[in-house]
């Protein structure tokens, strides 16, 4: 007979040391660095949480027990060793997420326009750096489901994880950088999406669909399987998985878009730039990714009312905005790199694809209008165009252009006006893309041209970063 | 050279940063000027002396860049967060909250609010600024006394004096420049010696 007391003891003293350790590296990250609201409290939920564990472990060891509610400890040992490996890797990510070692004034611009989206609802945005050269809202729903079974089954004064808590991930380096951090909005986008009952509603939707498709086209009959429903159960998942993928995507951009303008275009344009190139990507739909010139023709039309801006200042982006805006899925301009699970008929996955992408049309209409519902007072073009004889955006040019921060600025009246983060962002992005000689002729410096022009980049993100800073700061003075 | 007065300052401040003649202050949280001068905050970075394992830091010599640790206090009411607490006879680099821009015909010397001098805390020890600087002004900040002092964050602890020069023709500059290696700064720099 195993000595399941001893057991008990040695695996809960092995969680123990675990629950002190993480609590002391979290404590003495604490101790040097500042954080932003939502990663303090982030921080907190898991020192509760390790809390919660190292209570119920010395309990549970300090017990004397009988054989068969010593098996259940340790079946609820190993429920708290999951979780722990879930914590394991968020401690140290944000640990290193103080407020040095992220986008600072652009996350509090982030979650205050989360807020204002998400009301009365709360929201806490907790950016984290990522490893990966690229950015992505984690999926928490496993690891909240793991807080609830734990609560629910071994732990009851367990925390569940708060709802409102969401986590997005940028390229570390990418700390100080401003301008390609515009991507962290479209990341909120899909945190949004999450809360929206869309997602179902898809689900849904397809499941009736495909049905009708299965039918239509004698799916079965075709493919002879053993197990027709089980064919059918594979059908769907590839179906729901990748159609729900693009929906997500679709909705995540719209909402960046309607926010940011045309700055979360430029965005993903200056990350293209980092990644390595996949001309696969640009006219095929992915397993989880719409096709890159589907994702620009929907930004050419939400950027309609941009395109005298964007046609002015950046013509090579207008026009691909446009060629993009061309394209149709009638034209077979778009494919699906993926293979569906119909064995060797070609004809039948043509059609299923087709189908595809013509429920697809619909379900973007439908996101749009949810889109649209959501971020209705969101007008970015009213504060970059407000003319006072001037507008904002030529008043940012001209500071920056003379290596000023563009956060006070007067206009011919010499009335003062604060420019609102949107436009900062949207007229930085454009001197970033189209204005930068007017600056660097000012730049009296021995170095190279190009050491020249990466100091200066570096500085324009600063400046814009100060910019969106000294706006939070006056809106926090009520001098707005 | 004469001193700008408040109404001097005023109106070149509301001037567009094309004329050579301009002032820039940004964030403008406050428009009371003194009649001869303008009050700076205190800015939300810091760099410290870091405890390093660099058995001596070498101008010239070594990269020093990464010598003065880097801290940030934001901006906000919660007290206990946006203070840096600075210890008797310490002394740590901050910068002003107000990003400034100089005119062409203009120097500017920065001095330590009397209140702050009084608490035996001193501002600065590169007080001068030239004609077209820009950037957030650096601010060596010295505990002189013999108990820590609290620094608030966006607490106003500098003024700056607006000198006029007094050019010929000649010596003016007809063109903004942005020239040296500080210029452009939102935060305080590490040393930059350029052999």
């Amino acid at each position: 007979m195993p000595d399941l007391d001893a057991q008990v003891r040695n695996e809960g003293a092995r969680i123990l040391r675990l629950c002190k350790d993480l609590r002391e590296f979290i404590l003495s990250g604490q101790a040097r660095k500042t954080y932003l609201d939502e990663t303090k409290d982030f921080l907190e939920y898991i020192k509760q949480s390790l809390k919660a564990i190292d209570e119920f472990v010395r309990q549970t060891i300090n017990k004397k027990m009988a054989p068969p509610l010593t098996k259940v400890s340790l079946k609820g040992f190993d429920l708290i060793r999951k979780v722990l490996s879930w914590i394991y890797i968020f401690v140290k990510e944000a640990i290193d997420a103080d407020t040095l070692s992220i986008p600072y004034s652009l996350i509090l611009f982030l979650n205050h326009t989360a807020k204002e989206l998400q009301k009365p609802k709360k929201v806490s945005l907790v950016v984290l750096g990522s490893s990966n050269l690229m950015y992505y809202k984690y999926n928490l729903k496993y690891f909240s489901n793991l807080t609830r079974h734990l609560e629910s089954t071994v732990i009851k004064d367990y925390p569940i994880l708060p709802e409102d808590v969401g986590v997005l991930k940028f390229p570390y380096c990418a700390a100080q950088e401003v301008l390609v951090n515009c991507i962290l909005f479209h990341e909120m986008g899909h945190y949004i999406y999450e809360k929206t009952n869309l997602e179902q509603q898809f689900l849904n939707d397809i499941g009736s669909n495909l049905t009708k498709f299965v039918q239509d086209n004698r799916v079965i009959e075709k493919l002879k399987p053993q197990d027709p429903q089980l064919a059918c159960n594979k059908l769907f998942n590839y179906v729901g998985g990748l159609m729900s993928s693009w929906a997500d995507e679709i909705f995540a951009d719209i909402v960046a878009i309607r926010i940011l303008g045309p700055a979360f275009n430029f965005a993903c344009l200056v990350m293209e730039q980092l990644l390595p190139t996949d001309i696969e990507r640009n006219r095929n739909f992915s397993r989880t990714h719409p096709a890159d010139d589907f994702r620009f023709k929907i930004h050419a039309k939400w950027l309609g009312i941009w395109d005298d801006i964007i046609r002015n200042r950046t013509p090579d982006v207008f026009d691909r905005l446009k060629n993009c805006e061309k394209l149709e899925f009638e034209n077979k301009d778009f494919g699906i790199s993926c293979e569906p699970p119909l064995g060797e008929d070609k004809d039948l996955k043509e059609k299923l694809h087709t189908w595809m992408f013509e429920e697809f049309k619909k379900m973007v209409v439908k996101v749009e209008k949810e889109v649209l519902s959501k971020t209705a007072d969101q007008k970015p073009i009213s504060d970059f165009n407000k003319n006072n004889n001037e507008s904002n955006d030529s008043l940012i040019t001209t500071a920056l252009e003379h290596g000023v921060v563009p956060s006070t600025v007067y206009d011919k009246k010499k009335q003062k006006r604060h420019p609102n983060p949107t436009t900062i962002l949207n007229s930085g992005f454009l001197f970033y893309l189209g204005g930068m000689d007017a600056l660097l002729e000012r730049v009296k410096s021995s170095d190279s041209d190009i050491e020249k022009r990466m100091n200066y980049e570096k500085r324009l993100n600063q400046w814009l970063a100060k910019a969106i800073e000294d706006w939070q700061i006056l809106l926090m003075e009520n001098k707005l | 050279m004469s001193v700008l007065s408040k109404k001097e300052i005023e109106v070149r401040l509301k001037k567009s940063p094309e004329d050579l003649e301009s002032i820039i202050i940004t964030p403008l949280l406050d428009e009371k000027f003194d009649h001869d001068s303008v009050d700076l905050r205190l800015g939300c970075y810091f760099r410290v002396p870091a405890v390093s394992t660099t058995e001596c830091v070498k101008p010239y010599q070594d990269t020093v860049e990464h010598y003065p640790e880097l801290v940030h206090k934001p901006y906000g009411q919660d007290r206990e967060v946006n203070t840096l607490i600075l210890q008797p006879h310490h002394a740590v680099l901050a910068s002003t909250l107000e990003y400034i821009k100089m005119p062409g015909d203009v120097s500017g010397q920065i001095l330590t609010k009397s209140s702050w001098a009084r608490l035996f805390i001193s501002i600065a020890s590169a007080p001068w600024i030239h004609p077209f600087y820009r950037g957030c002004l650096t601010l060596e900040v010295t505990n002189l006394g013999n108990v820590p002092v609290a620094l608030p964050v966006g607490k106003p602890m500098a003024q700056l004096v607006f000198i006029k020069l007094e050019l010929e023709d000649e010596d003016k500059i007809k063109k903004d420049v942005i020239e040296g290696s500080y210029a452009g700064a939102v935060m305080p720099e590490a040393p930059k010696f350029k052999a």
